[in-house]
C-alpha cells in the first residue's frame, strides 16, 4: 500500500441483489488512513450487509472494492483471511461463539492472525476492558453476559491489537453511558496512527458528541448510498 | 503492515509453491526420462547382442557337433572297416594260413591304429587268438589258448618284435576259459553280422573297452569270429580335450544314459566300480548335463537352454550312429561363456550412461539453481521496484509537509520516514553543535512505540573515535555497534539502553564538511535506501543552515533559567472526612497514637466510590458543584458515623472508605461496610435525584488484606496499600452501570447470608486469576 493510497474504496460497486438484498445500484465511497465515515442507515441489516461487503465478504456484479490497495475478489482464502485479520469490527448481532468464553471470542483474531504473545494479547484485552467498565477479561460464555457487558465485550475486540479498518456497526443503544467516552477515545487514537473508521449508526445521537471529527457523512438507504452535508 | 502478522496478504504463497515445484520438476523430469532412454536403449542393445550371440553359439556348436560327430566316427571307422576286411580274409583264406593271416593283419593294424587295443579269433569249438601290444608298447603279443576243455588248458604267450621274431614265450594257465561264453562271441554269432558290443571293463588293464566282432564260416565249415578291441580311453582323452567355449564340456552317451566317454568318465567309473550298467550321470555332481539329457529325452535331439542355479546353458544332443546301434553326443557350455562380450559390453554401456547421467543431472541442477536465481532476482527487482514507488511516495509526504525547512518546526517527518524506510527499531538525526565538541540528539523516533525524543547530547572527549568516524564523512554501516571501536562508545551510551544492535551512520554534509549525523539502529534495509537516507540528510542540513541560534545556547537558556518555585500545598486534613480511628471500633476505643497503626491488617473492608468525570466537568457552575459535593461529604460522614467505619478519604473524584482496620481479623466489618455502601447509594441517589442530576458514581467493595501506617514527618500521613485496596478501586472502576455497587467473591463470600447479590459473571484480571463479581443489590 501505498503512503497516499485511500485505504477503502468502493469503485462503481454493484452488488447481488439477490445475496444480499441492496439495491443494484452502484456504490462509491473512498476512505483515507485516519478518516472516519459515518454511515446513517436506520435498518441494521441492511448496514451489517454493506459492512460485510466492505469486508469482501459478499459477491458483486460489477465494480471493485479495494482494502489497503488490495481488491477483495482477485484474493485467494489464505490472503483474504489474513487481510481481514486488519479490520475490527463491532457486529450488532454479536456474531459470539458462545461455546467459548467470552475472552476467547475477544482474543482469538488476534491470537489467530498475529504472532503476538498470548500474554501481551491478553495484557491489552484486559487494558482494553478497564477502559470500557470491565473489571477484567470477561471469562463466562458471552451468552450468559449482561448486554451492556456483551456491548463493552464486542469493543475490546473491535480495538484489540492494531486494525487498519474499523467497521463499527451502532450499538450505541446497548453501550453503557459511560462508556460512551472510552469509546470515542478509542476511536481518535486509532484514527491518530492511521486506521480509517467506517461507523453505522442509526440515529444522529449516537455520533452527536463526535460530529466534529467525522470526515464523511453518508446515509445508507434504500435507493443506494449517498454523501449528506458534513457538518 | 503490522510485522507480526503470521500471513501477509499482499503476497500469495501458492503461486511461489507452483513456482518451484516447476522450477525442480523440469529438471527431475528431464534427468528421470533421459536415464530411462538410456536405460531402454542398453537393455535392447544387449537383448539385441546376447540373442546374436547365443544364435552364433548355436552356430558354432552344431559345427562342433559335426566335427565330434566325424571325430568319433573316424575313431570308430577303422574297428568296424577292419574287422570286414579281416573278415573277408579269413574266411576265404586257406585254414591252414589262418593264424598266419590273422597275426599278419592284425599286428599292422596294432601298429597302425592306436585306439586298437587287441584283437580277438574265436570259432565255434572254443578255439581262441589274442594279438595284442607287448608291454610298454614294444612288440606284439600273441596270446592262443591250449588244451581247451582240459585241466591243463593254458594261454601260450609269445612275445614278437617288429619283425615278427619271437622274443619270449611263456605260458599261463587259463583255467575254464572258453570265448564262447562271452558276449563279445555269443551275441555275434547271435546276430549273424557285425556287432558292437556294450562298453566292458577289463580286467587286467582296468581299461574300457569296446568290441566289434563279425562272424564268417570258414573254409572248415565252422563258425568263426574275429573281434577287434578298442579302448575308449583315447576317445575319452579326445572328448576331454575339446575346447567348447571357456569352460563347456562333452559327453558320450548311449540312449539308455550309460556314459561311453567324455566329461567325469573318471569319477563315474570309479562311481559305478567297473560296472558300465551303473555308468549313469550322477544329477548331484553333473546337475547341468542330468538336465540337458532329461531334455533330450523328452523333446529328442536339438540345441537348448537350459537353466540351473540361476545361469543358463547352452546345450546340444546330437545322435552318432555305432553300426546299428547309435549313441548321444552332449555338448554343455556356459552362455556366459559366448555371451560375455555382451555382458562386457553392456557393463561399458552402462558406464557411458552413468557418465551420460551424472552430466544431466549436473545440468539438471544446474538449470534449477539458474531458475531459482533468475526468481530471486524476478523477486528482488520486484521488490526494488515497490521500494522506488514507496520510497517516492515517503518523499512526496516528506516534501508535502508545509514546515519542512522552518527551523522553528521539529519536523519529525524526517525521522520517522527514515524508520520507515529502511524498517529501523529507531531512527535519530544528530547535529554537530557550533562549537565541534558536542552531538545532539535533534530528534530519535522509535518505531515500534511510535514514539519521538530529542535533546541527548554527547560530548567529544567520550566519543572520540565516533566523532572521528563521523568527521570524516564516510557512511558506515555496522552489524553489531557494540564490537566495533568506532562505535563502541556510542553504544555504551546511546544503544544499549535501548536494546538495539547493528547501527547505520550517514553523515550530515554542510557547506564546510560534516554538521551532523543520521543514525539508523537495526535497520535491515538500511543499505537499499541509502540514497533517500542521503537526501533526508540534505533536507536536515538545509534545515540546521536556516536556524539562527544554536541548540548550546538554547540549552544552556534552559539550564540557567530558574526553576518556578513549588507552590507548598498544604491539606490540613490529609484529605480524611473521617480521620483514621476517630470512631470506636467494636465497642473499644481506637489507638490516640496513630503511629501505633503501622503493620499489617489481614481483614480490611475496602470501599471505593468513583464519582463521573464527564458529570462532574459538565456542571458549569462551580459553586453549586461545590455545595454539591461539600453535601455529599456530609452525608457520607453521617453515614460512617452511624455504621462505625474506620476512615473516610477523598482523593480526586475518589472516597475511599476503610473498615476493619485492626490487627485482628474484624468479622463485623465488610458487614458495616456494606451497610454503609446501601446507605450511601440510597441517600447520594436521593441527593443527586433532588439536584434533578443522573447518578454520577459507582462503588466497588473488597475485603482483604492491606498494610499502612502513618508516613513521613510531619504533617504525617496515613495511607494503606495492598490487594484489596487495588480491588476495590476496580471494582468501583468497572462496575456495570452507575449507581451500582460491585463487589468481590471474597465480599460475597462474606456477605452472602445477610444481603442479595446479582452475579455479574466470570473475569480474568492480571495477577489475581479468575474471580467473579457480583452486584450489591440490598438487604435480606
Amino acid at each position: 500500500m501505498t503512503a497516499n493510497a485511500p485505504l477503502l474504496e468502493l469503485r462503481d460497486v454493484v452488488p447481488s441483489f439477490a445475496e444480499t438484498g441492496l439495491m443494484p445500484a452502484p456504490y462509491n465511497l473512498r476512505m483515507m488512513p485516519g478518516e472516519c465515515v459515518v454511515i446513517d442507515c436506520r435498518d441494521s441489516a441492511r448496514a451489517a450487509i454493506f459492512a460485510d461487503m466492505c469486508s469482501g465478504m459478499v459477491s458483486l456484479t460489477q465494480g471493485s472494492i479495494r482494502f489497503m490497495g488490495l481488491d477483495w475478489s482477485t484474493l485467494r482464502d489464505r490472503q483474504l483471511n489474513a487481510l481481514r485479520g486488519r479490520i475490527g469490527r463491532i457486529s450488532r448481532h454479536g456474531s459470539w461463539l458462545n461455546l467459548f468464553g467470552t475472552h476467547l471470542n475477544v482474543m482469538l483474531p488476534q491470537l489467530y492472525h498475529t504472532t503476538d504473545e498470548f500474554e501481551d494479547v491478553v495484557e491489552h484485552a484486559t487494558q482494553l476492558g478497564y477502559r470500557f467498565g470491565l473489571p477484567g477479561l470477561p471469562i463466562t460464555a458471552p451468552d450468559r453476559l449482561s448486554g451492556a457487558d456483551l456491548a463493552r465485550a464486542a469493543c475490546v475486540r473491535a480495538f484489540l491489537g492494531r486494525p487498519e479498518l474499523l467497521v463499527l456497526e451502532d450499538i450505541s443503544d446497548t453501550l453503557p453511558e459511560e462508556s460512551v467516552l472510552p469509546f470515542f477515545e478509542t476511536v481518535t487514537a486509532a484514527r491518530d496512527r492511521g486506521c480509517g473508521v467506517l461507523w453505522f449508526v442509526r440515529s444522529p445521537a449516537a455520533w452527536r458528541e463526535y460530529r466534529k471529527a467525522v470526515n464523511l457523512h453518508m446515509r445508507l438507504l434504500d435507493e443506494g448510498l449517498f454523501p449528506m452535508r458534513v457538518v | 503492515m503490522s510485522t507480526d502478522e503470521i500471513v501477509d496478504p499482499t503476497i500469495a504463497p501458492s503461486d511461489q509453491f507452483r513456482r518451484f515445484l516447476l522450477h525442480i520438476g523440469i529438471p527431475v523430469a528431464g534427468v528421470v526420462s533421459v536415464i530411462a532412454i538410456i536405460a531402454g536403449v542398453g537393455w535392447h542393445s544387449y537383448q539385441t547382442a546376447r540373442t546374436g550371440a547365443l544364435a552364433l553359439t548355436h552356430d558354432l556348436l552344431v559345427s562342433q557337433q559335426d566335427y565330434i560327430a566325424k571325430e568319433v566316427s573316424s575313431f570308430l571307422m577303422p574297428a568296424s572297416a577292419g574287422a570286414i576286411v579281416a573278415r573277408d580274409m579269413l574266411e576265404h583264406g586257406a585254414p591252414s594260413v589262418e593264424q598266419k593271416i590273422f597275426n599278419g593283419y592284425s599286428s599292422t593294424m596294432l601298429r597302425n591304429v592306436p585306439q586298437i587295443q587287441s584283437f580277438y579269433l574265436a570259432d565255434g569249438d572254443g578255439s581262441f587268438s589274442e594279438l595284442e601290444r607287448g608291454g610298454n608298447n614294444q612288440g606284439i603279443s600273441v596270446t592262443t589258448l591250449q588244451n581247451r576243455g582240459t585241466d591243463k588248458a593254458t594261454f601260450a604267450h609269445e612275445l614278437r618284435d617288429g619283425n615278427d621274431k619271437v622274443i619270449k614265450q611263456w605260458q599261463t594257465p587259463a583255467g575254464n576259459y572258453d570265448p564262447r561264453g562271452h558276449s563279445w562271441f555269443a551275441d555275434t554269432v547271435k546276430a549273424g553280422q557285425e556287432f558292437w558290443t556294450h562298453p566292458y571293463v577289463v580286467e587286467v588293464t582296468r581299461q574300457l573297452i569296446l568290441t566289434s566282432a563279425v562272424p564268417y564260416k570258414g573254409a572248415d565249415d565252422k563258425t568263426h569270429v574275429y573281434a577287434i578291441n578298442i579302448s575308449l580311453d583315447h576317445l575319452n582323452k579326445f572328448l576331454n580335450s575339446l575346447k567348447i567355449g571357456e569352460s563347456g564340456n562333452a559327453i558320450l552317451l548311449d540312449h539308455d544314459g550309460h556314459v561311453l566317454a567324455g566329461h567325469g568318465m573318471e569319477e563315474t567309473l570309479v562311481q559305478a566300480n567297473g560296472d558300465p550298467m551303473k555308468m549313469v550321470i550322477d544329477p548331484a555332481r553333473f546337475p547341468v548335463m542330468t538336465k540337458a539329457f532329461d531334455q533330450y529325452r523328452v523333446h529328442g535331439y536339438g540345441a537348448r537352454t537350459v537353466r540351473v542355479n540361476d545361469k543358463n546353458y547352452v546345450t546340444i544332443t546330437a545322435n552318432l550312429p555305432v553300426g546299428k546301434d547309435s549313441w548321444v553326443l552332449l555338448l554343455v557350455a556356459p552362455e556366459d561363456d559366448f555371451s560375455r562380450f555382451a555382458m562386457a559390453s553392456g557393463r561399458q554401456n552402462l558406464l557411458f550412461s552413468i557418465l551420460v547421467v551424472l552430466m544431466a543431472s549436473g545440468l539438471g541442477f544446474m538449470l534449477f539453481l539458474q531458475a531459482r536465481r533468475s526468481e530471486r532476482l524476478r523477486r528482488e527487482i520486484e521488490q526494488s521496484h515497490a521500494v522506488a514507488n514507496y520510497e517516492s511516495h515517503a518523499l512526496q509526504s516528506v516534501a508535502a509537509y508545509p514546515e519542512l525547512f522552518n527551523p522553528e518546526d521539529n519536523a519529525l517527518i524526517l525521522t520517522e520516514a527514515l524508520a520507515d524506510q529502511s524498517h529501523a527499531r529507531r531512527a535519530a538525526i544528530w547535529r554537530i553543535l557550533h562549537d565541534g565538541h558536542t552531538l545532539m540528539c535533534i530528534d530519535s523516533y522509535d518505531r515500534q512505540q511510535d514514539v519521538h525524543s530529542g535533546g541527548f547530547e554527547m560530548a567529544t572527549t567520550d566519543l572520540k573515535s565516533f566523532f572521528d568516524a563521523v568527521s570524516h564523512g564516510d557512511a558506515l554501516a555496522i552489524a553489531s555497534a557494540a564490537d566495533d571501536e568506532r562505535t563502541a562508545a556510542f553504544y555504551r551510551v546511546y544503544m544499549r539502553s535501548f536494546g538495539s544492535k547493528a547501527l547505520f551512520c550517514n553523515p550530515i554534509q554542510g557547506a564546510t564538511g560534516p554538521v551532523g549525523v543520521i543514525t539508523l539502529e537495526d535497520a535491515p534495509r538500511a543499505d537499499m535506501v541509502s540514497h533517500f537516507v542521503d537526501m533526508i540528510a540534505g533536507v536536515a542540513a538545509a534545515r540546521f543552515s536556516a536556524q539562527h541560534f544554536t541548540a548550546v545556547a538554547a540549552a544552556r537558556e534552559e539550564l540557567e533559567s530558574e526553576p518556578p518555585a513549588d507552590e507548598e500545598p498544604h491539606d490540613p486534613s490529609q484529605g480524611f472526612l473521617l480521620a483514621p480511628g476517630a470512631l470506636a471500633m467494636n465497642g473499644q476505643q481506637a489507638p490516640a497514637d496513630l503511629k501505633e497503626m503501622n503493620g499489617f491488617y489481614p481483614a480490611v473492608a475496602i470501599m471505593v466510590i468513583s464519582l463521573s468525570d464527564m458529570v462532574m466537568t459538565a456542571q458549569n457552575d462551580p459553586t453549586a458543584n461545590i455545595k454539591l459535593i461539600d453535601t455529599m461529604a456530609g452525608l457520607l460522614q453521617d453515614i460512617a458515623h452511624q455504621c462505625g467505619l474506620y476512615s473516610i478519604r477523598m482523593l480526586g473524584h475518589r472516597v475511599v472508605c476503610v473498615a476493619g482496620c485492626s490487627h485482628t481479623p474484624d468479622k463485623g466489618a465488610s458487614y458495616r461496610m456494606a451497610n454503609a455502601a446501601l446507605m450511601m447509594r440510597e441517600n447520594m441517589l436521593a441527593m443527586l435525584a433532588k439536584e434533578d442530576l443522573d447518578p454520577i458514581f459507582r462503588i466497588g467493595m473488597d475485603v482483604g488484606p492491606v498494610f499502612g501506617g502513618m508516613l513521613g514527618k510531619e504533617p504525617q500521613a496515613f495511607n494503606l496499600w495492598g490487594d484489596a485496596m487495588g480491588m476495590a478501586e476496580m471494582m468501583a472502576q468497572g462496575a456495570p452501570d452507575v449507581g451500582t455497587i460491585q463487589v468481590t467473591e471474597d465480599v460475597y463470600l462474606a456477605l452472602r447470608q445477610n444481603f442479595l447479590f446479582r452475579e455479574r459473571g466470570r473475569f480474568f484480571i492480571p495477577g489475581v486469576g479468575l474471580t467473579r463479581t457480583y452486584v450489591l443489590a440490598g438487604r435480606r
